[in-house]
């Protein structure tokens, strides 16, 4: 992948439309909501950077096309940061979200395990739960950011993480997921192959082989 | 796997059809050549997912030819020409059928089991031909074998432990040859799709497995919900699987994928949900299989 246009996944001569429905497609597909907490924030991250890049080089490349075109007040998709830059501000957990974060998983859960019940306040429970979604536990890291989130329920970092995985829960993200096909799911509901005027149609195109071989499959005709 | 991973076809164009396809019948060749004819029978759709998603990974494209269909004379169809991962493909089929038969002689009682007994033998001979050919995907799948069982034995299991095994074998599988980043999207991604499986298919069997009180990780929530619809449960297993299922699309987003990514993400979308509504939602005992 190395030009602009094959990032955004167009062609060199796509038109101005085309550019900015590709870019903003890809830029929902690496948002933030949908991998905060997960394991692959900073290849998102490291991706919707790439994107942006692309897309500033185009916008610059064709300034004139971009400027005429009317209505021209694209929202440029942030870079956005990730938790490690506010881990910092919080207590004695740091060294756990250090190790989440450098992909030691085993070794954070020990640590946490470790800390007393009575310690344990919203940021353990966001913190497991990060370490159950990175391990691809879901079911228990939503329960432990639901946790989190009812302890401390001002916290955004910790709203993020749950929201991202109770909207996927709920009804999916993508809107051609759900609305998109239940109707014509209903509809394939009762697909079936095989038709009666298919099997006459095959009897009778079987009878007619069977006429050309000397011998007759149905009689009547 | 159990043939719940496959496309949602009114979705998707013709072309990507006629690929898919012709994925489908190149495995299908593979394994009438390398095996037997017979092991055509095995052949399903989530290993078409497996091939697809590997081919997309090279850089260099398949040659598609054709061939006349072994099951329909008169028929030609699109193939891909052989290649080594279209062999992967037919012999990961074989191995996971093998255990599949395997785990089944255990659960199943009376004439089905019989019938077992007779095929195994066959599946021993193919499978010991398989093992040979892919050693990893056997040390693999065996150990998964051997976990899930352990871990099946265990009281009080949450559904994500009961998950783990299975799929963190399909997680391994997915990422096997691969290196560098793509490395731990194909392991989550595959880890995932594993996932979504075993869940579904704790879900689709949850009747049989009560009436036998054989294990099932959803028979708490199953127990929990007293209503004559059952529509608490439904909606639960349900949230579940689209969680899981979401994660999975995430990780496809990151792969560096050369083509066919429309037909991906139809499998992981639409076939998905198709899938899951046709379990959960639509009353109970529904067929969910439409032919291709």
């Amino acid at each position: 992948m190395n030009t602009p246009y094959e990032i955004l996944g167009i062609s060199e001569n796509a038109d101005v439309q085309t550019v900015k429905n590709a870019y903003r497609e890809l830029a929902g597909k690496y948002s933030e909501e949908n991998y905060a907490g997960g394991p692959f924030e900073d290849l998102a991250k490291e991706k919707m950077r790439l994107i942006n890049k692309a897309y500033d080089d185009i916008v610059q490349s064709r300034a004139d096309e971009f400027k005429s075109d009317s209505g021209f007040t694209e929202r440029r998709y942030s870079e956005y940061s990730t938790w490690k830059n506010h881990g910092n501000a919080h207590s004695g957990l740091g060294d756990i979200r250090a190790k989440i974060l450098s992909g030691r998983i085993d070794d954070a859960q020990t640590l946490l395990d470790g800390m007393p019940p009575n310690q344990r306040n919203a940021e353990w429970f966001f913190l497991k739960g990060s370490i159950h979604h990175r391990r691809g536990w879901l079911e228990e890291a939503y329960e432990n950011y639901a946790r989190a989130c009812e302890m401390d329920p001002t916290n955004l970092e910790y709203r993020g993480a749950f929201d991202n995985l109770s909207i996927s829960r709920n009804k999916g993200r993508k809107k051609s997921t759900d609305e998109g096909t239940t109707g014509a799911t209903d509809c394939f509901h009762c697909y079936d192959g095989c038709d009666l005027c298919d099997i006459c149609g095959t009897l009778l195109c079987l009878d007619c082989c069977c006429e050309t071989m000397g011998c007759d499959l149905c009689d009547c005709c | 796997m159990f043939g719940y991973v496959k496309v949602f076809k009114p979705e998707l164009k013709i072309v990507q059809y006629e690929t898919y396809k012709a994925f489908y019948c190149s495995v299908c060749k593979e394994l009438g050549h390398s095996y037997t004819p017979a092991a055509q029978l095995l052949l399903n759709y989530d290993i078409v997912f497996f091939l697809i998603l590997k081919d997309a990974l090279l850089a260099e494209k398949p040659c598609f030819v054709k061939k006349y269909c072994s099951f329909n004379p008169l028929k030609k169809c699109h193939c891909v020409q052989e290649s080594q991962l279209v062999k992967t493909a037919a012999n990961l089929l074989i191995i996971s059928a093998y255990h599949k038969l395997r785990d089944d002689i255990k659960d199943e009682r009376g004439l089905k089991r019989l019938l077992q007994f007779i095929i195994y033998p066959y599946f021993y001979l193919m499978w010991k031909r398989a093992k040979k050919r892919e050693p990893e995907f056997e040390k693999i799948i065996s150990q998964a074998m051997k976990t899930q069982a352990i871990v099946e034995q265990g009281e009080d299991l949450s559904i994500d432990a009961s998950a783990h095994p299975s799929a963190d074998a399909l997680g391994l599988i997915f990422c096997s040859g691969e290196e560098g980043e793509n490395k731990d999207i194909l392991y989550r991604l595959g880890y995932m799709v594993g996932r979504w499986v075993y869940i579904m298919d704790a879900a689709d069997d949850i009747e049989k497995d009560l009436k036998v009180k054989r294990f099932n990780p959803l028979k708490s929530l199953y127990l929990e919900d007293k209503s004559e619809m059952k529509s608490n449960f439904n909606n639960k297993a349900l949230e579940i699987l689209r969680a899981t299922a979401q994660e999975a699309r995430l990780a496809l987003n990151l792969l560096d994928i050369k083509r066919n990514k429309p037909i991906l993400e139809n499998i992981l979308n639409e076939g998905f949900n198709f899938s899951q509504a046709c379990i959960l939602r639509i009353e109970r005992g529904c067929k969910h299989e439409y032919s291709l």
